[in-house]
Order: structure tokens, then sequence, then C-alpha cells
């Protein structure tokens, strides 16, 4: 039936093309300050058009106009151009219509007007939003042409603007980071954070192309006049079988200027296996190139040779300031309130500041806006539950999830008094907001609370806990501008509580507040340039430390330090500039302020001297609101791609940034335990800079996508530690760290195939991070000032993903990673001295622990997918470790019988089977 | 329901055998590591010592192996060299010595298995006298402490040994001995008076290098704990006092972190040791020790039990009257006789502390003791 109805239409346009062609004759003329009248007469002779016009709009028109064999719709453009007159051309009824101020409409067939551009068989409607009620006909779009910009005769040849908003079509949501191209001239744009996109295309007749993560792909034939809205709602893949693992958007990845930048879809994330099968946002980062971990139990990740606090993690502006949950075992973003992460590692757009090495950005997921919807998965040791729906249908949603373990009762019934003793718990808890209160005006809210306690064999209880909250508001203020604004609070705090003993009962506590806001807007320049701008500010209070006796028998000395606080403010401009159609570039420019606030004692030290007990001069108290002293400096964020091809590409960046907030860990494994510390008069902010530089290539029409990158890092004031620092309640930290100099540098390459029964991708990452210390005045000398490699220096890492679709129901997939040892000091002998025995060390992180291996699969089996059916499940069965490698996770050397022994722990040093079933309603 | 659970606790029992230590031993730390160790430090004005010893490897029972048959000499950039004696326990001596303090000296040491090792040159420092020796007592003990100052301020850098001695009593005389079923006569009677000597263990090292004035200050030097047998009767203690240059004295505190504790995973990194001594040959040979050159001052300091009340050290004597038909009972048992009282009865102790302090300590009073 379609096609017939093609068929026809298509024969009708020739027909009156043709028809067109013979009724038309060209126009001959020279007026020179001719009357009106006298143009009207040229017309009729010539052509035996009829001209209705108003005498009383055109008595006084003077017309100057030269044209030879002419079309009719030429030389009128020519001739009434500047006069404030429109015309329409009625080829059937051969009459032309002169109007001023509005123009009218013959409702003609198009070809007439443009018969080089038009293609026949098209359907010809003044669309601007299809979007209401029409959306899920998806395959209306194909055949319908959608005019843009305000109509004209001629299309006269220049650029005009084509902006939109993209949202999912079932749900409402705006949809981010969606690509909208055409291929003639190559040209792309995605959607930035509120879904909008702007092109600036040539004008006239294109095939658009629009993409997205999930999303089924859609082409619109547009005909573009001049710079115009075009909304789009696209619909989600229906068989979720068929989404892709990774889905960073195919074309982005050659055409976005940023470079280093990995996207991952919540989708793709499931499919990769984890350790007891629970979806772990961190661990699927952890196989992207340049992103590594010390350990298989630790918290956080490395970016590039950056260290763990060197990673901004955002969560909906918020910043998580302990990703993980049981010492690292499981991450604590619970995967089903999230759409999806994106991990800066190069290019780090202008609004975000205040760490070194990278930003991790964890998009919350919102609920869906029609009807009320639930998820729940049960693992073997943690389960997790999710509800979302309308609260108000379109226009308020909320997204509730949470997570806990129910170890602890499987603990109870082990015959192993050990056992019994230890308990292990956490749950963390999601909510999301959103409101529509009009189609200019949004609020985004989330809540996330996240709670670990470990009780070890002992009395000793550790606990930590993860408080956030957000709340925004987007606002379109023009199709040219828009903004957000945000403010959000972030708290990290933990707990160890020793009762062992009554006598030495004690309680010992850190937290970490921080306050947030920033106002952000994109301001689409015109059709080159496009500006995001704002400024931004955080509010620090930290307690350092508290140890306080517990219970009335402790005998423990209080002691508290004293706490901190500190003012981050910034400004940013980042401009995005397209150069030619191959060339753009992002110029972005950030310029943060950082003030250390009273009230606080701040010791000075003799210049010169390394800081240390014996160097300290004085201690100064300041006041409330004090500024004690302030650091500042720009911050340069530049980038620029060049198109070689369409599917090819070279990009280069560089970045520079600071850090006013370091944690503090001198173990190799990030411990829970581990506190940050505020730069102050004494421990100078860090200060980074990167360049890199990318070839990406895309093969069968973005299917393989291949990239290249190589970067060169340099750090300034890294922190590291004097051996045997002590950092939890120390007084007078600033003598235990030293400011080291880094740099790292390393060449990143990856393989990925999105789609197809075969899915997945290899990266190989070759990395280095060395750090000097050469002041003989800043502190002892590491290595004799030679340079050294940092704790998390794995120069070979290789990991391919795959992903093999047997049937629409059932897929396996495959984990495999391999990596160098990390480095470690090792003991290498002992001696006599000063009347004790003494070890000796080798050089700092001078040895390697044995490489890394591990290779993972699991199976995901799907019950059947009708429609209609009231739940979905699913199983993911897998094992963790198939070769069951012991892969060392950390080495210890203790002291038996008067000899020195060395042992190595490794944590998941087994074959490790797990069982997850999900079910979704 | 009942194989869910089963199941459960299957995976849990994996989550518990999941982690496993297996012995750790990297070449590095079998192959035995065999550097030069120096310790102690050139003296003006009195004897001086120093002692060679070597590294050993991590699994080594023995941790002091001596560097024997070494020539060891001290230069002058002027060309005076001078010899030391050693023993076979790697200690190598040198008598009162007066040095130039206008010249610089540099430590020499041929070793008859690793080559040639020579230091920097060093400057003479002179020493200036400790002040005083003083101390407290509170609830958990007397905690000692040294004072001094350098009139001309040029110091600085202090580095302490001392030498501890305390007189240790058994309080019975023991008269007696059961020897094949039959009390006799203990002869001799075992010591009751003697005295223990230690040395310190600790690097214990001082800096007045932010004050003003060079003026060290209850400088800690060694805490008594309340229950001690250090102050059972008479305590005394020797200070040296060695002044140091600053690359020594950082030298000494990186020494000071690294300190017997081995490294496991939350430990704390451990300190790079690079002293003044090198290996002729290979300058990246690892050599521990820090020559420096001094004048040492000494004083000496008595406790005695009357100037700290309330003393918490007793020693366990539990006395047991033993008539005479039960002495096979008891003193057959191990039970030691110590006296007999007019009815015939005899007492005796399982302690040898009670009776006999040459178990722990020297009876040979020392030359110095008052």
């Amino acid at each position: 039936m379609k096609i017939v109805l093609l068929l026809c239409f298509a024969w009708l346009a020739l027909v009156s093309v043709y028809a067109q062609e013979r009724q038309t004759r060209l126009l001959t003329a020279n007026l020179k300050d001719a009357p009106f009248v006298q143009l009207v007469q040229e017309v009729e002779k010539q052509t035996g058009f009829y001209v209705y016009y108003a005498p009383a709009q055109t008595d006084s028109l003077l017309i100057t106009a030269r044209f030879t064999n002419s079309t009719l719709e030429a030389a009128l453009e020519r001739a009434l151009i500047n006069q404030g007159l429109e015309f329409a051309i009625d080829t059937v009824a051969r009459t032309v219509y002169v109007t001023q101020g509005q123009k009218l409409y013959p409702h003609l067939p198009e070809g007439y007007f443009a018969p080089k551009r038009q293609q026949p068989g098209a359907q010809q409607q003044i669309v601007i939003d299809h979007f209401e009620g029409k959306a899920n006909k998806s395959w209306i779009k194909k055949d319908k042409l959608y005019e843009i910009g305000r109509k004209t005769h001629t299309i006269t040849p220049g650029m005009a603007r084509l902006s939109g908003q993209i949202r999912n079509a079932h749900s409402g949501d705006l949809i981010i980071g969606a690509t909208v191209q055409i291929d003639e001239p190559f040209t792309g744009a995605a959607t930035d954070a509120l879904g909008n996109y702007t092109l600036v295309l040539p004008k006239g007749r294109h095939t658009l192309k629009v993409r997205s993560v999930g999303m089924q792909p859609e082409e619109y034939q547009i005909i573009l006049y001049s710079d115009g809205q075009l909304d789009i709602g696209l619909i989600d893949q229906i068989d979720q079988l068929k989404a892709v693992v990774i889905q960073a958007n195919r074309e982005a990845n050659v055409v976005q200027t940023t470079m280093g930048t990995e996207k991952l879809d919540i989708r793709a994330i499931r499919k990769v296996p984890t350790v007891m099968g629970e979806t772990d946002v961190l661990r699927v980062m952890l196989t992207l190139p340049g992103v590594k971990t010390v350990g298989e139990a630790s918290t956080g990740f490395n970016v590039r040779g950056g260290s763990v606090d060197q990673n901004l993690i955002l969560f909906n502006e918020a910043t998580v300031y302990n990703p993980s949950h049981l010492f690292g075992f499981f991450s604590a973003i619970n995967s089903d309130v999230i759409e999806g992460v994106e991990l800066y590692k190069s290019s780090i757009p202008a609004q975000y500041g205040g760490r070194l090495s990278s930003v991790l950005k964890i998009s919350p997921r919102w609920g869906n806006k029609k009807k009320v919807e639930g998820k729940a998965g049960i693992g073997l040791l943690t389960s997790r539950f999710t509800i979302e729906g309308p609260i108000f249908k379109d226009r308020t949603s909320f997204i509730l999830g949470g997570r806990a373990t129910y170890s602890n009762w499987v603990l109870r019934l082990l015959d192993n008094a050990e056992f019994r003793n230890s308990s292990g718990s956490f749950h963390d808890l999601n909510l999301n907001l959103t409101h529509e209160i009009d189609n200019k005006n949004s609020l985004y809210f989330t809540a996330y609370y996240s709670q670990d306690q470990f009780k070890l064999r002992s009395d000793t209880v550790w606990g930590y806990n993860n408080k956030n909250a957000t709340l925004s508001w987007k606002r379109i203020f023009s199709n040219k501008l828009e903004g957000e604004f945000s403010g959000s609070f972030s708290r990290y705090n933990y707990g160890v509580n020793s009762e062992s003993d009554p006598m030495r009962a004690f309680g010992l506590s850190f937290d970490i507040n921080q306050i947030n806001g920033k106002a952000g807007f994109i301001y689409s320049l015109n059709a080159s340039h496009t500006l995001q701008f704002g400024l931004s500010a955080i509010h620090y209070k930290l307690k350092p430390g508290s140890f306080l006796p517990l219970g009335e028998q402790s005998e423990i000395v209080p002691d508290v330090l004293e706490p901190e606080q500190a003012l981050e403010h910034a400004l940013y401009l980042e401009d995005e500039f397209d150069v030619t159609s191959k060339l753009t570039l992002t110029l972005g420019l950030r310029y943060s302020f950082y003030h250390y606030l009273g009230p606080k004692s701040v010791i000075s030290y003799a210049s010169g001297l390394p800081k240390s007990e014996n160097s300290m001069l004085d201690t100064v108290a300041y006041g409330a609101g004090t500024f004690i002293n302030t650091y500042h400096g720009p911050e340069y964020r530049l980038s620029a791609r060049y198109l070689l091809s369409p599917t090819l590409s070279i990009k280069a960046s560089v970045n520079t940034l600071r850090q006013y907030i370091h944690m503090l860990s001198n173990t190799t494994a990030v411990s829970p335990t581990d506190t940050w510390k505020l730069s102050d008069p004494n421990i100078r902010p860090q200060f980074g800079q990167q360049v890199s530089l990318g070839l990406y290539k895309n093969f069968r029409t973005g299917i393989i996508e291949t990239s290249l990158e190589g970067y060169y890092k340099k750090i300034n004031d890294y922190l590291d530690y004097k051996g045997g620092a002590e950092l939890i309640m120390n007084h007078a930290i600033e003598a235990e760290v030293i400011n080291t100099e880094g740099k790292a540098y390393g060449a990143e390459f990856m393989v990925k195939k999105s789609s197809g029964k075969l899915n997945g991708w290899l990266s190989y990452t070759y990395s280095r991070t060395l750090l000097r210390m050469d002041d003989p005045n800043a502190g002892e000398l590491i290595n004799r000032g030679n340079w050294y490699p940092a704790n998390h220096d794995k120069p070979h890492d290789v990991t391919l993903i795959g992903n093999y679709r047997f049937s629409h129901r059932f897929s396996v997939s495959l984990n495999c990673t391999y990596s160098t040892g990390r480095p470690i000091t090792l003991p290498i002998g002992k001696y006599w001295f000063a009347g004790s025995e003494r070890v000796l060390y080798a050089d700092r992180n001078s040895y390697r622990i044995p490489d890394y291996f591990r290779t993972d699969i699991a199976m995901n089996i799907d019950g059947n997918h009708n429609l209609r059916q009231l739940t979905h499940n699913s199983w993911t069965i897998g094992v963790y470790n198939l070769t069951g490698r012991r892969n060392v996770y950390s080495t210890y050397f203790v002291s038996e019988g008067g000899a020195i022994k060395g042992y190595r722990l490794s944590i998941f040093g087994t074959v490790i089977p797990f069982i997850n079933f999900n079910i979704r309603f | 329901m009942k194989k869910w659970r089963y199941a459960l606790l299957l995976m849990l029992l994996a989550f518990g055998v999941w982690s496993c230590v297996d012995p750790y031993e990297p070449n590095i730390i079998t192959e035995a590591r065999n550097y030069l160790v120096v310790e102690g430090s050139l003296s003006s004005g009195s004897p001086s010592l120093l002692r060679l010893s070597r590294t050993v490897g991590l699994a080594d029972a023995n941790a002091f192996v001596p560097e024997r048959f070494a020539q060891v000499s001290i230069e002058s950039e002027g060309g005076q060299v001078v010899y030391l004696t050693g023993d076979t326990n790697g200690s190598y001596t040198l008598p009162e010595l007066d040095l130039n303090p206008q010249h610089r000296y540099r430590l020499r040491i041929q070793t008859i298995t690793t080559g040639e090792y020579l230091s920097d040159y060093v400057t003479l420092i002179p020493t200036p006298p400790i002040d005083s020796i003083t101390w407290i007592q509170n609830e958990l003990g007397v905690q000692l402490f040294v004072n001094t100052h350098d009139p001309l301020d040029n110091t600085r850098y202090y580095y302490w040994e001392y030498e501890e001695t305390w007189e240790v009593r058994a309080p019975y005389r023991a008269e007696f001995e059961y020897v094949e079923g039959i009390i006799v006569n203990r002869e001799p009677i075992p010591p009751q008076k003697c005295w223990k000597q230690e040395n310190s263990s600790e690097v214990i090292i001082g800096s007045s290098a932010r004050l003003q004035r060079d003026v060290i200050q209850r400088q800690p030097l060694v805490f008594i704990p309340r229950t001690s047998w250090k102050l059972d009767q008479r305590y005394s203690i020797l200070v040296k006092q060695h002044a140091l240059s600053r690359e020594a004295f950082e030298y000494f505190q990186q020494l000071k972190k690294n300190t017997e504790e081995t490294g496991s995973f939350f430990d704390p990194l451990p300190v790079e040791l690079r002293g003044n001594i090198y290996a002729v040959s290979n300058a990246e040979e690892p050599v521990i020790g820090f020559f420096s050159m001094g004048t040492v001052q000494e004083q000496r300091l008595y406790i005695g039990i009357a100037e700290i009340p309330r003393w918490g050290f007793r020693r366990a004597c539990n006395i047991t009257m033993v008539t005479p038909d039960s002495a096979y009972f008891y003193f057959g048992g191990g039970l030691q006789p110590l006296y007999r009282d007019d009815e015939g009865n005899f007492y005796g102790t399982n302690n040898t502390d009670c009776y006999d302090c040459s178990a722990k300590a020297d009876p040979v009073k020392p030359d110095f003791w008052e």
C-alpha cells in the first residue's frame, strides 16, 4: 500500500514538472527607474501570466532590474528585491500575486520552485514539530519532507542554522549526546546537556541522520530555508538485545572535538561480567584504555597516570568522594538509577575543574513520565530494587532505587566463630525527581546516600558514608541561550570505633562537607560559534579527625584536629568555533581562585629547611572568615579537530588544571580511612598540564571504530609522602608530605565494534607514570632524586571485552585483561645498627608484583520478549577469574623467629561462579 | 527454599575461600644482600669506635655479620693517615687522638671481599657539653631527658647514645642446696648483688634548627615503665652527646623512620637511605651509615630508689615453708631451699631471681659505680 502511494506521488510529480517546463516562458527586460506597471506589462506580455497587485501599494515604486532569459521567478525575485513586496506564482491558474507584507501561498507543487533540488515523490508539509502524537509512527518520517525556516521561493545560497531538541519519544526524557549529521557536506553536532543541538548547514535539501545510544537511528528529509528549529523524538530500540555493547556515538568518535572522552551507556556496562554478577560502573571503566587500578579490591581508579584523588566523580554535579562499597569490591553507584557515564581523560570541558586527571560524569536516569515501572535484581550477596513513574503525568517523574547486602544473616549461619563475629554490610539509596515547569523550564533533583559498615573479627567497627543532593534548574531563555543553575551538597565521613579493650576504647572520625553552586550557560552566538560560560563556587569544610574515648572506662586522651575550610570558585568561557566544515576548535579558559579560610592555626616553617618538627617556627591563629591565603590561576582547555575525510580525523588538545584538595594516602591500596587535605600556606595546589594527539578512523560506516591517542602530562606539586609518614590524626601533616614533580606519558589504542552479533572492544595501553623529588631543601630525596615509578605505574595493559549474541535471548560475554604488575618497594635485607635490627629497603617502587591476568565469562539468558507480558526476567550466570590465577593484590613481610618472610595476598585467587536474577515489571 | 539457602551458603563459603595467602619470595629477597654497614663516629679527644658489619638476607636468623679483616683508616686532606685496629667482632678502634679542627678528614675502608670504600670529607664538629640530665616521675614511670645548649648557637643538630646500668638485688640468701635427696650447705652462696647494663637501641636525635638560640631542653632519652626492674635499687645512665652536621642529622632521621618494623600493605612507605660513604668501584652500591667526626660529651646520672616513691616493680618471691619430713616432696619437685628457721623448717622458692642475681645480670661491680 505504501509503495503504491509512493509511486502515485512520483508519477504525479513527474507529470507536473513536465507540464511546468512547457508552460514557462523566459523573461527578458531592461528596466531603469520604471514604474511597477511597466514590469507588470512585461510579465503579462512575455509569459502570459496574469499579475494581481494592489495599485495603492505599488504606484509609488520605481523598478530597476535587468534580466535576460530569466525564469519568471528569478526575474520577480530580482525586481522586487528590497521593495518590501512578496510574490506568489500559481502555475495552474497562470497568475502572479504581488502583495505587501503578507505572502500568499497558492499551494502548488514544490518542485516548480526548485526543480533541481527537488526529489520526485516527496510529500510536502510545513512541519516544525512533529513530536507530539506522531512520534511512534517512525516510518512516516522517512518519506516526509520537513521544511524549516521562513519559506522562500528560491533558496538563496548561504548557510542557515538548524537547532532543536531531541527527546525520547516514549518517556519524554531529553537525550544527551545524540548526534545529528548530514553527509554532504559532512557536518554534525551532538546534543548538549539539555538535549539541544545546533547545526549550521547550507540552505537547501538535506538528509539529516539522527543517532543516539540505545535509540533507533532516524533519517529526516529536510529543506532548510533559513534559521529554524526541528525537535525530534527518538524511539527506544524495541528489542534490547539488539543494543550494541558500547554505544559511544559512532560518528561522534571522529567528529567531536573533545579527545579522550569515553562514554558508556548503562546497557553496555551491563554486558561486562563482573564479580558476583553485580553491574559495576567503575569496574567497566577500568576496561577502557588509560584507566587503571592498583588492585582488584581497591577504591578508585587512576586515569592516565593520575592518582586516585585526581578524578572528579560527579553524580549530577555533586562530588562523590568514595565511589566504592566494601573496600572496593562493589562500586557505590547503583546501575539501575543511572543513564550512563562519561569519562573525560584529556579534553576536560572548561566548566569542570578542581581535579587534575579526569572528570567522571555519572548521569542520573530520570523516571518514566508515562507509566509506573519497576525492576528488581537478586544476587547472591546483594539485591536491588527500583521503582519509577510519573507523579504528574508527562511533567513530573520519580525514580527510587536501593541496594543492600544481606550477607550478615548468612554469616550467622556459618559454624565458625570468626565468621559469626564478623560482618560487612552496605546499602545505598537514590531518589531522582524531575519536573517540567513548562517547555522552557525544568527542575531536576537527585539525592544519594550510601553507607558501609564492617566489623572485622574483633570489636572494631569501620564505617563510612556518602551523602549528596543536587537541585538544578534548566531554563531555555531563547533558542540561542540556555542556562542551568544548580546547587548541591556532598558529605563524606568515616569512623572507626574500637571497643575491644574498654580502657583503650576509642572512636576515630573524619568528615568532609562540600557545598557547590554553579550557573552555566550555553549561547549559540552564530553559525560558527557556540559559547559556554558560567561560574561556580565550592565551599569546603573538613573535620580532619577526632580521636575520642569511648565509654566511661576509656583512658584515651581526646584529640581533635582543628577543622579547616576553604572557598574555591571559578569563571569559565568556552567557545566551540567551527573554522571550516573540517576544522573545529574548542577554546576554553577557566580561571580558578582558592581561598583558605579561618578560623585555623597555621604552623610556619623555617624557609630553606625541610618541613619537619625541627623546622617549625611559629603557629599563627587566624580568625573566622579571614582569608589565610589565596591561590589562583588560569586553566587552558584547548582542542582542535581536523577532518581528513568523513571517517578519519586528527585531534589535538592542550589542557591545564589545578587541584586544591588532596587525598592523603601513603598506603598502596586506598583504604577508607584515607584523609583529605585542603591546600594551605604549606601545601601548594597541584598543577597539571597535558598535551595529547589522536587519530580516529571509522570503518564500515562507523560499526568499527579505531582510535590511537598519545599524551604527555606534567604534574607539579604532586603529593608524595616521606617515609614513615603518619597521616591520621596528625597536627602538622604538611611535615609528612612532599611536593614532587610528576610526568606521565603513554599511548592508547582501541578497536571497537559496536554492533552486530559479535561486538566488544580491544584496548591496549602503554603508559608510564614517573615521579621525582630532587629538592633537598624540601625534604629527603627519594631514590637519590631520580625519576621513580608511581604506585600505579603499569606500563602494559591489554583488555578485551567481547560479546556474542547467539539468539535474541541468549548471549555470552567475555572479559580478558592483562597488565604489568604494579611497583612495590621491597625489603631486601636487614642489618644491625644503633642497637637494633633494621630492615633494608630497595629503592622506592623499584620492584614489581607479578603480572596480572584474568578472564571472566558470563551468560545472559533472557525470558521471552512478549511485550504484553507483565514481568520480564533474565538470568546472568558466570564465572569470575575463569583461569583461577592467583593474582597478587599485595605483598607483606612479617618477622617469624628472627627471619623475615614474605607473603603475597590474592583477593580473588580462585574461580568464582556467580548467578543473578533480574526482573522488570 | 532449602536448595536456595544451600546455594547461598556455598557461595558465601566461596567468599571466604576466595582470598588466599601464598609465600612470596621474589629472587631479590632470597638473594643474600651483602652491603657494608658502618656505625660509629670518629672522636677527637677520646677513643673512637667504628663497627663494620654486613647486611644479611631477610630470612637469615643471624642479623649481625661483622666485617672482619678490613683495613680502616682516616685520611686528612693534608695527607695524614691514621689506621684503626680491628677485632673479630667487626669493631675498629682508635685510641684517644687529637684531630686538627682545621682539617677535613675522610674514612677509607679496604675490605677483603667487596673492594674499597671512601667517605666524603667531613669537618670536625665540636660538641658542647651536656647541661644536665633530668627526669620526672609520673604515674606511668620515669622519663629521662637531656638538656644542652651551645652558647655560640652553632651546633644545632645532636645525636645521643646512652648506657644504662642498674643494680639488681636478689632478696634472699640461699644458704642451702638440695642435692640427691639431702639438704646441704650451698657453696658458694649465689651473688645477691649484680649490675645489669644495656645500651640504647634507638636513634635519638634532636635539633634546635627552628629555635632562635641553640638550646635543647628536655629531649626525651628513655622512659622507664613503672614496673621495670631498672629502678628496683639504684639506676645510672651515661649519656653521650655528639654534634652532627645537618646532612648527618637528616640521614639518622631517615634511618629512624625505617625502624625494625617490616612492611605490611597498610604500612607507610620506607625511606631511601643514602649516606656519605661510597664504594669506590660502584657509586650505586648502597652503603649504610654516615661518617661523621666530632668530640663527645658525656654525663652520668644516678637515681636511687629513695628518690622514686611508689615504684611498681615487685619481684615475685613466694616463699614456701617446708617441714623437714616434706623436703623430698618439695625440694625434689624443684623448689630451692633458702634458709632454715629455729624449728628446723626450711624455706624455699621457685624463682631463681630471688636468691641469685647472676642469672640475669653481672655480679662484677662496674668500675665507675659509686
